[in-house]
């Protein structure tokens, strides 16, 4: 056996010399299967794997393949000793194995410049610019995915490891190249309802930035506005039926019931409270007076065929109030805290044009009030804790947990009837016409009479992150679209807008200026509340704010502009611009939107 | 055909250069001139679109993307909002990690110049981190396809052409990669193309292949006992380089250099291995007059003639030279912040921490045997 290992032996032998001296000529004798590099190379820098081969042809031979194996311990009682170690072709390859080997490390060392794949387990990306740790367990829907902002915003969620699903019309009108394979793709359109459901499930969060494709009104509406409604509804659908199957005895992202008058327990609890002037209210007034009001002033609380309150009266004196409400339980019937985490009311009424106040009570007796408009026809209110004030200075502030009643006031602030009479004479000293003063008779009888029906009162939901964010458009001209488009284009937008902010979901709406087809990450952005920006921006700065949107907890409840930093012009100089860099380092949203108004 | 005969000239004039360094190498350039590709070029300006549709500007054709640099410049150009598209060789397996990140893969390969015009339809810049594998031919691969790529980008008229160099690679012509990526630089150059050319020093991936990995996997570490100083970059600030340098035109038709913050030793860069992750390693330093003699040994042979290309870049480090430029200039033209840059050693302690938890997490896994307590 060993003059068959004759070349390899040699070798061995060679190295047992460990010189750096002059090398040793190619070991001839026996046929050398090696190539003569392999010797010549072999000198110094192969003890360790000399000794691996060494032990690996030497197996048979326990006593040195024991000594050289110093790391194993003494397992192996089986030696292998069978024909595969004198096998040559074994040996062929094993030999190769070595070459490759050391041949391996040398061009290694000798090309530094040379870098390679691992694909290792060892290897662990570090990529700290698309880390997002959230990514793991949340799936987003991105409505809109073959839009300017969409491509760019599927591809930045892929690259941080979210699961997107992705809306579309036509799937096959699609290149195959433009939507990876990883993306899951529902079919159909957001203005169908069955689509939109089918869409939602599983998802956690929803991106939606599509746009009609046409200015058509028809278009406008289908997608702008019912695609809105479509989508927020299925995902609050969804959102319920995932917390009813995962046990939970309540959802925390429904709304929550404060009156609905669907149900004969609110239907029976509402009722007039108060109906007089302030006066009066503040402090008891004598009989007379009050006797003398109660015929001037009335109120009325019923439950219609409709299953609305309908609360209607008279109010002829000056600043004469009526009120209806009731005291709410803090509890719901599954047990849930009736408004502890909640953010605001929201409640749909049918108003007659005037303002009303929705007056909310705490425990301690103190109340708060926040004022709203109606106009005739059904609409939706939404009253969020921050817009409640205070009746009296002093009061702590609002607490959601500890309400105890809820009310709605009618105020007439207009002079009463009583002394109309100076009222006129004051108005015949100024000169206006009769026509004029007739108006103003008329403008105070329609104060005096006042009819709110209310279909349900509820309470949003709190929580961290927005749940839904919506690309909508600022209102500046695009190129290719007239003004009265423009209009209608607009009007679509914020009526989608509008149903997002009452559907209860957490919301950010993001209001871009112009949008560019450039590469984004580039120039400072400036965000800003109030329809004043004029500046574009490109597409992949938007798609880039949509992905920190949807985990961050200052944006909730948002509605912001976002355009290029620019020079403001001396009118509005009056404000400062504060630009900020989409760095991709730190988290510009957070600094940025942290300024802003929250549930405008 | 005044292109291509200059093309010739240069082509020539450096085979020209290596017949007098290496008498002994007739075959080689026989064989390299029967097989020279002849790829017609127009002068750029002709080759300007007449009509049709507009190229888009962020569009961008990345090749060698599957690469340790390829990859990072593909990821960071589709998080910026650029439509990126990759030439990949056909394989029967191939990598889908680009179509997942939502780049578009078109099929091509260097070698074969007929396949390259088809990819560079509607494209507006060329990145090219293209380099031969160790099994395959520099000389096909990095001389013959990068000369195809060059002279197809300017019939197809092109924007930008982004390049990927080594450093001091003029200096150095023995070195046949050196060499081959000098003539290339200067082919571009003369190209016409709107054209930035990057001379890089070393990416700190390759330090965690030749040192970390087998530090952790124990086994023996291979490095030279040389005082060569590198600066190592990491492959992603390249990437953010690369990315920038598309926005802007100040650096066009201008050749930088990218380097570290600090340039490390051999020796310095396996200390410092060895102290964070705690064990000490098993050090095997080849001694470069080693590496010298097996490359003319391997010379010798015709054979072995590409791996003693692989060996040539010994002579250069028997020079000690300090592979380290001053990078102030760049970052002032990249609009960059000098110290966003990952050093070695946070990039270093960033990997080992996280290996060392995740060798936890499996050790802990493992040693875990009462399965039914």
């Amino acid at each position: 056996m060993s003059t068959q290992l004759g070349g390899r032996i040699c070798g061995g032998r060679s190295l047992a010399s460990r010189c750096h001296g002059p090398r040793r000529p190619f070991s001839g004798g026996a046929p050398c299967r090696l190539p003569a590099a392999r010797s010549s190379s072999n000198d110094d820098p192969e003890p360790q794997n000399m000794d691996a081969l060494r032990e690996k042809f030497f197996r048979a031979n326990s006593g040195e393949g024991a000594s050289s194996s110093s790391q194993g311990p003494a397992k192996e009682t089986a030696p292998d000793l069978n024909i595969n170690v004198i096998n040559p072709y074994e040996l062929g390859r094993q030999a190769r194995q070595a070459f490759n080997d050391v041949w391996e490390q040398l061009s290694r060392v000798s090309s530094p410049t040379r870098s390679f794949i691992i694909d290792d387990v060892l290897q662990v990306e570090a990529d700290a610019d698309f880390q997002a740790p959230q990514a793991a367990y949340t799936t987003v829907l991105v409505v809109g995915a073959t839009g300017r902002v969409g491509r760019i915003l599927v591809r930045k969620l892929l690259l941080r490891g979210y699961k997107v699903k992705a809306l579309f019309r036509n799937r096959a009108g699609v290149s195959k190249d433009a939507i990876p394979d990883s993306v899951e793709v529902v079919e159909g359109d957001v203005g169908e309802m069955a689509t939109c459901q089918k869409a939602v499930q599983g998802v956690n969060k929803i991106i939606f930035c599509a746009a009609a494709r046409s200015v058509f009104t028809a278009d406008l509406l289908r997608v702008e506005d019912r695609g809105v409604m479509n989508m927020v509804k299925a995902m609050q659908d969804e959102l319920n039926r995932r917390h009813r199957r995962g046990g939970a005895k309540f959802n925390p992202s429904a709304k929550r019931e404060l009156a609905d008058f669907n149900e004969r327990f609110h239907q029976a609890r509402w009722d007039v409270t108060f109906v007089g002037t302030a006066e009066e209210r503040a402090g008891g007034g004598d009989g007379e007076e009050s006797a003398y009001g109660a015929r001037l002033n009335s109120a009325s609380a019923v439950i219609t065929e409709d299953n609305n309150l309908l609360f209607e009266g008279t109010l002829m004196s000056r600043g004469a109030i009526a009120e209806v409400g009731a005291r709410l339980a803090p509890t719901l019937p599954g047990g849930q805290h009736r408004t502890a985490g909640t953010e605001g009311i929201v409640m749909r009424v049918r108003g007659d044009g005037h303002a009303y106040l929705a007056i909310l009570e705490s425990e301690d007796g103190y109340r708060y009030g926040a004022r709203f408009p109606t106009r005739e026809g059904y609409l939706t209110v939404r009253l969020p804790y921050a817009a409640f004030r205070s009746e009296y200075q002093g009061q702590p502030p609002l607490d959601p947990g500890r309400l105890a009643g809820m009310s709605l006031r009618y105020e007439n602030r207009r002079s009463g009837g009583a002394s109309s009479a100076a009222v006129a004479a004051v108005r015949a000293a100024k000169g206006l016409g009769a026509r004029a003063m007739g108006e103003a008779a008329a403008q105070q009888a329609r104060d005096q009479k006042f009819s709110l029906e209310v279909d349900w009162i509820k309470a949003l939901p709190g929580g961290s992150e927005p749940d839904f964010v919506l690309v909508s458009c600022a209102g500046r001209s695009r190129p290719g679209i007239d003004p009265a488009d423009l209009r209608k284009v607009i009007d679509a937008k914020r009526r989608g807008e509008e149903n997002l902010r009452l559907s209860g979901l957490g919301y950010a709406i993001i209001r871009p200026g112009t949008l560019l087809d450039e590469p984004g990450g580039y120039r400072a952005l400036v965000f800003d509340q109030g329809d004043r920006i004029t500046e574009s921006i490109a597409a992949a700065d938007v798609a880039d704010i949509c992905l920190r949107a949807l985990h961050e907890p200052e944006g909730r409840n948002k509605t912001f502009d976002v355009c290029y930093e620019y020079q403001a012009d001396e009118d509005n100089a009056m404000y400062e611009l504060v630009a900020h860099v989409p760095d991709k380092k730190n988290n510009y949203l957070k600094a940025a939107v942290a300024s802003l108004a929250r549930n405008t | 055909m005044q292109q291509s005969v200059h093309n010739s000239g240069l082509a020539g004039q450096r085979l020209h250069t290596r017949r007098v360094a290496g008498a002994f190498l007739p075959i080689r350039t026989s064989v390299n001139r029967s097989t020279r590709v002849r790829v017609c070029a127009n002068a750029p300006a002709a080759a300007a679109a007449t009509g049709g549709t507009p190229v888009p500007k962020n569009s961008v054709l990345v090749v060698g993307a599957t690469g340790t640099l390829g990859r990072q410049i593909v990821r960071r150009a589709l998080d910026d909002g650029y439509d990126v598209r990759c030439l990949v060789r056909p394989r029967p397996n191939p990598a889908d990690f680009l179509r997942d990140w939502g780049a578009k893969v078109v099929n091509g390969d260097l070698t074969d110049p007929a396949s390259i015009p088809a990819c560079l339809v509607g494209v507006n810049t060329v990145i090219d981190c293209a380099t031969a594998r160790p099994e395959e031919s520099t000389r096909k691969v990095d001389w013959e396809g990068k000369v195809a790529l060059i002279q197809a980008a300017q019939a197809m008229g092109i924007q930008r052409y982004i390049f990927f160099s080594i450093f001091d690679c003029d200096k150095h012509p023995q070195v046949p990669l050196m060499n081959i990526k000098s003539c290339t630089e200067q082919f571009l150059a003369s190209s016409g193309l709107d054209y930035t050319t990057f001379r890089l020093c070393g990416f700190h991936q390759a330090v965690i292949g030749n040192y970390a990995v087998p530090i952790l996997e124990e086994r023996s570490v291979w490095g030279t006992n040389d005082e060569t100083r590198t600066a190592y970059l990491d492959s992603q600030d390249v990437a953010k380089m690369t990315v920038a340098s598309l926005r802007t035109d100040k650096t066009s038709k201008r050749c930088l250099t990218l380097s570290g913050p600090k340039a490390w030793t051999t020796k310095e860069v396996i200390e410092l291995c060895e102290t964070m992750a705690d064990t000490n390693a098993k050090v095997t330093t080849v001694p470069t007059w080693l590496l010298k003699r097996t490359r003319s040994v391997l010379r010798s042979m015709q054979w072995a003639a590409d791996a003693a290309d692989r060996l040539a870049f010994a002579e250069v480090l028997s020079n000690n030279e300090v592979w380290s430029a001053d990078m102030a200039e760049t970052y002032r033209l990249l609009d960059m912040d000098p110290s966003s840059v990952t050093t070695l050693e946070s990039y270093l302690q960033d990997y080992f921490s996280r290996i060392l938890k995740k060798l936890k997490e499996v050790g802990a896994a493992a040693d875990r045997t009462n399965f039914y307590v």
